[in-house]
């Protein structure tokens, strides 16, 4: 706070935020219980641990035999199929610039969920998240070049799948 | 693979922006005194916090969800508290958004909004739970102008020091709508004029003044209290 000036809001409201926080602390026990009770609801809906690991069952590149000259999206896209517990996820990667890569996929059966596109760097943060319908089909762009994986959250609330990591 | 799709958003920033790493909380790395995780740091650092905890949890780490509940549980209870529940009451509320955090986090496109989702969540159930056993009878200011100090709840015996008093004195003086005004504004960063017009009963166009006036108000009570 200044010394002479009158406090700014942010500072008012940093003050409101000690008084309540030292004037009617958080229960004791309470952080524990609540940690409880999510790890419970996760564990429930085959969450956290129970998180399925896709395999990599098949990789092919679409641009065999194309000269360096080429333009750099065709040489570099490349197709992955991804399988575990009866879905299969069929993606395809190109360049989109030269930093950044698009990601057409395809997951079968279609049904709704949240597809993740998550770094797999030590940075280990979600890109983009895109949601799809019963179609299966989804589409992300502008991705960083680097190592990600795909995380699938079905609509339904059972299992999220995670693709091992791959280079984009 | 051209069929018709959602667009996606692109919620990491350009390549070249800094990490979004968790900052050291361990003791001992620290510089300046932490109370503890997410007490009385502001929303945006809080909420960067809970996006990195969300993301490693996200990533397949399942114990980042331990550290997503230790991280906003205390703003959760604060802005359940806001709605003058009781303790009970509001660790019901604040236990339902976790298991609805859980249910639902696939809903949560952009991992930057998971802070300001559980805040909402919160918020919006305990405005329920406060409306359900009627203590939701809006106050009209004109009554509530000044609260002496003896006023002061059995909240204020456990302060811890003179300066905290000092400002839980300067706080609890102000008329109850300022109260708690502030303390969700506080707590809860931007917090929407609609929502919040809704549930404290006041036409929208007055929040932004009314909360202007409650600033103020809190200024002169600090000054009275010889704070600031």
């Amino acid at each position: 706070m200044g010394r002479s000036e009158e406090p700014t809001r942010d500072e008012l409201l940093g003050l409101v935020r000690q008084a309540y926080v030292s004037g009617d602390p958080v229960p004791g026990g309470l952080i524990s219980r609540m940690q409880a009770a999510a790890a419970g609801a996760a564990e429930e809906s085959g969450l956290g641990l129970d998180l399925e690991l896709m395999l990599l069952v098949e990789s092919s590149s679409e641009a065999l035999g194309v000269r360096s000259t080429a333009p750099a999206s065709a040489r570099s896209a490349y197709t992955l199929r991804f399988a575990q517990s009866g879905v299969d996820v069929l993606v395809r990667v190109a360049s989109d610039t030269d930093t950044t890569a698009r990601l057409d996929g395809w997951v079968v059966p279609g049904s709704p969920m949240t597809v993740r596109a998550i770094r797999a760097d030590e940075v280990r943060t979600p890109i983009v998240a895109v949601t799809l319908g019963a179609s299966g089909r989804f589409e992300l762009t502008s991705l960083p070049a680097g190592l990600i994986r795909l995380r699938f959250e079905p609509a339904d609330g059972s299992a999220a799948f995670l693709t091992p990591t791959f280079e984009i | 693979m051209t069929t018709t799709m959602a667009r996606p958003r692109v919620i990491w920033p350009p390549i070249g922006s800094p990490p979004n790493r968790r900052p050291p909380v361990e003791e001992g790395t620290v510089t300046r005194v932490r109370r503890g995780i997410g007490h009385a740091d502001a929303p945006a650092t809080v909420w960067s916090r809970a996006t990195a905890d969300f993301d490693r949890w996200l990533s397949g780490d399942s114990a980042a969800l331990d550290e997503l509940v230790a991280t906003m549980t205390p703003v959760l209870w604060q802005v359940a508290r806001s709605y003058r529940l009781s303790q009970e009451q509001a660790e019901d509320v604040v236990q339902n958004t976790w298991l609805t955090f859980v249910r639902k986090h696939s809903s949560i496109l952009d991992t930057a909004a998971v802070g300001a989702w559980l805040t909402l969540t919160t918020r919006r159930e305990a405005w329920r739970v406060a409306k359900r056993s009627g203590r939701d009878v809006p106050v009209e200011d004109e009554a509530l102008e000044s609260r002496v100090p003896t006023q002061r709840s059995a909240e204020s015996l456990v302060v811890e020091g003179d300066r905290n008093s000092l400002i839980w004195a300067a706080v609890e003086s102000l008329p109850e709508r300022c109260r708690r005004l502030l303390r969700v504004v506080a707590f809860s960063d931007r917090p929407d004029y609609a929502g919040l017009a809704e549930e404290l009963e006041m036409p929208i166009g007055s929040i932004g003044p009314t909360r202007g006036r409650c600033l103020g108000k809190l200024r002169d009570a600090l000054k009275d209290e010889g704070v600031s």
